[in-house]
């Protein structure tokens, strides 16, 4: 009966600890560490635009599970559907459409402040509750997705304003998803990807 | 006489919106809209069309005169401007917030409005911002989503840009409402309503010259990416609204 209850209380540890296992704690502190990279790269001059979309790609590869949000982007129909290769493909094109899409979109450093506030955990995720303060504008709100993949947390999405970055683009890219199928898609993003850079707000 | 015309058919607007509107909150299919960013846009051709005219309206008058507007006056002066027509908008903000039953914002809206009309000279200097009285918009479409009044259809409205039905029917109420407005018809300078609307619109423009113009550059669909921006940001400004309801990763958390 001991040992049954030995059992079980292991059980019920490992159980319960699987299910909270991105404690608060872990997920502010990365988000602290997201912020801090993204003021170094506001803070690089707007002409040298290499090195910002470098460091952003840098960012982008080693804080966020760009594989698991392309797959979500695509929703389940299509990645059932999709080989390896496509999926593979599409999650390369796509890392570098978001690098355009934010390092045209990011501005110059002008004494912003980044402060993260409070977390929640909600099932297997935490949500981190944080904000930009600048001089020149209104307050942002930020909110971090944050889920632990392979022992590490990685950032799923994250809203600005309330606007969800993972939305917005399933919703951008529903209907040439549904007109031209996955392989029009990469083939357009992977045009949009060379198109020549564009020009910073504040440049 | 042509004046006449045109209040007339606001009110028909109004009526007619107000029945669907009314008919929406009540249908099913409509009734979970706010939580649900991914809207229901019945209208998507012709909205598609009002898109596309509005188009070529930023790019061969707004997007100039913006640019022009930038180029003439410094930024001091521009956020002179914008911070005087933001105080204008103060009484109706803060009749919003009291129809909504949010006292608290009422009462800090009303003191923006004394603070920046006289310290703040005619509100070109938001000196209220500056002391810890923060701005926060409130519409006449805000205060009917929070009495449970449904979004009804997505719609593209010709020069505004992205709106619903419940939201245009606040813009055309405030037309009416708005004691600013009020006051400028009364005494027959309804033409400063106009361009107190085009000097908005221009400054909007102006502050967001590049973002706007980077979203263009970096969507695949630029109409369905604003569509998606305005219900998802609308969504998040109407209190009780939660935007997570339908949560996309839910088909992928076995993983």
């Amino acid at each position: 009966m001991k040992n049954l209850l030995r059992y079980l209380f292991i059980a019920f540890f490992l159980l319960s600890h699987s299910s909270f296992s991105l404690d608060s704690e872990v997920a502010k502190s990365f988000v602290i560490e997201i912020g801090n990279q993204a003021i170094k790269i506001l803070k690089i001059p707007v002409d040298d635009k290499e090195k910002r979309k470098n460091e952003l790609q840098d960012l982008l590869q080693e804080k966020f599970d760009m594989k698991l949000i392309s797959k979500v982007i695509l929703g389940s129909k299509i990645t059932k559907n999709a080989s390896v290769e496509q999926l593979d493909k599409f999650s390369e094109v796509f890392q570098l459409h978001i690098v355009k899409i934010y390092s045209s979109q990011l501005g110059t450093y002008k004494g912003q402040v980044f402060t993260v506030n409070n977390t929640e955990i909600k099932k297997k995720d935490a949500f981190v509750y944080s904000t930009i303060e600048s001089p020149d504008y209104p307050v942002t709100n930020i909110v971090w997705r944050i889920r632990e993949r392979n022992n590490i947390p990685k950032v799923i999405d994250m809203q600005v304003e309330g606007v969800s970055l993972l939305r917005t683009k399933k919703n951008d890219f529903a209907m040439v998803l549904d007109q031209i199928g996955l392989d029009g898609l990469i083939n357009k993003l992977d045009q949009m990807n060379k198109i020549s850079d564009l020009k910073i707000p504040g440049e | 006489m042509f004046n006449y015309n045109i209040k007339m058919y606001l009110k028909i607007f109004i009526l007619a919106s107000f029945v669907f509107i009314t008919n929406c909150s009540v249908n099913e299919n409509y009734s979970v809209v706010d939580k649900t960013p991914e809207a229901q846009d019945p209208w998507e051709s012709l909205n598609r069309g009002t898109f596309a005219f509005n188009q070529q309206f930023d790019k061969y008058l707004l997007s100039p005169l913006a640019k022009g507007y930038r180029f003439i006056f410094p930024s001091e002066i521009r956020t002179g401007v914008r911070n005087f027509l933001s105080n204008l908008s103060e009484p109706w903000t803060s009749i919003n917030a009291i129809l909504q039953g949010d006292f608290k914002n009422t009462g800090n809206t009303i003191a923006r409005f004394l603070i920046n009309s006289t310290v703040g000279i005619l509100g070109i200097f938001d000196v209220a911002t500056e002391i810890g009285f923060e701005k926060q918009k409130e519409d006449f479409g805000q205060t009917l989503a929070v009495h449970g009044v449904g979004p009804g259809p997505y719609l593209m409205l010709p020069f505004l840009g992205p709106s619903t039905l419940r939201d245009a029917l606040g813009k055309v109420t405030s037309l009416y409402a708005d004691p600013v407005t009020l006051a400028l018809e009364r005494n027959d300078k309804d033409q400063w309503i106009w361009i107190g609307m085009a000097v908005k619109g221009i400054d909007f423009r102006e502050q967001n010259l590049e973002k706007i113009d980077n979203l263009n550059a970096t969507s695949v669909d630029f109409y369905a990416t604003l569509r998606s921006l305005y219900l998802e940001r609308r969504s998040s400004m109407i209190r009780n609204q939660n935007v997570n309801d339908t949560d996309p990763f839910q088909e992928f958390d076995v993983e």
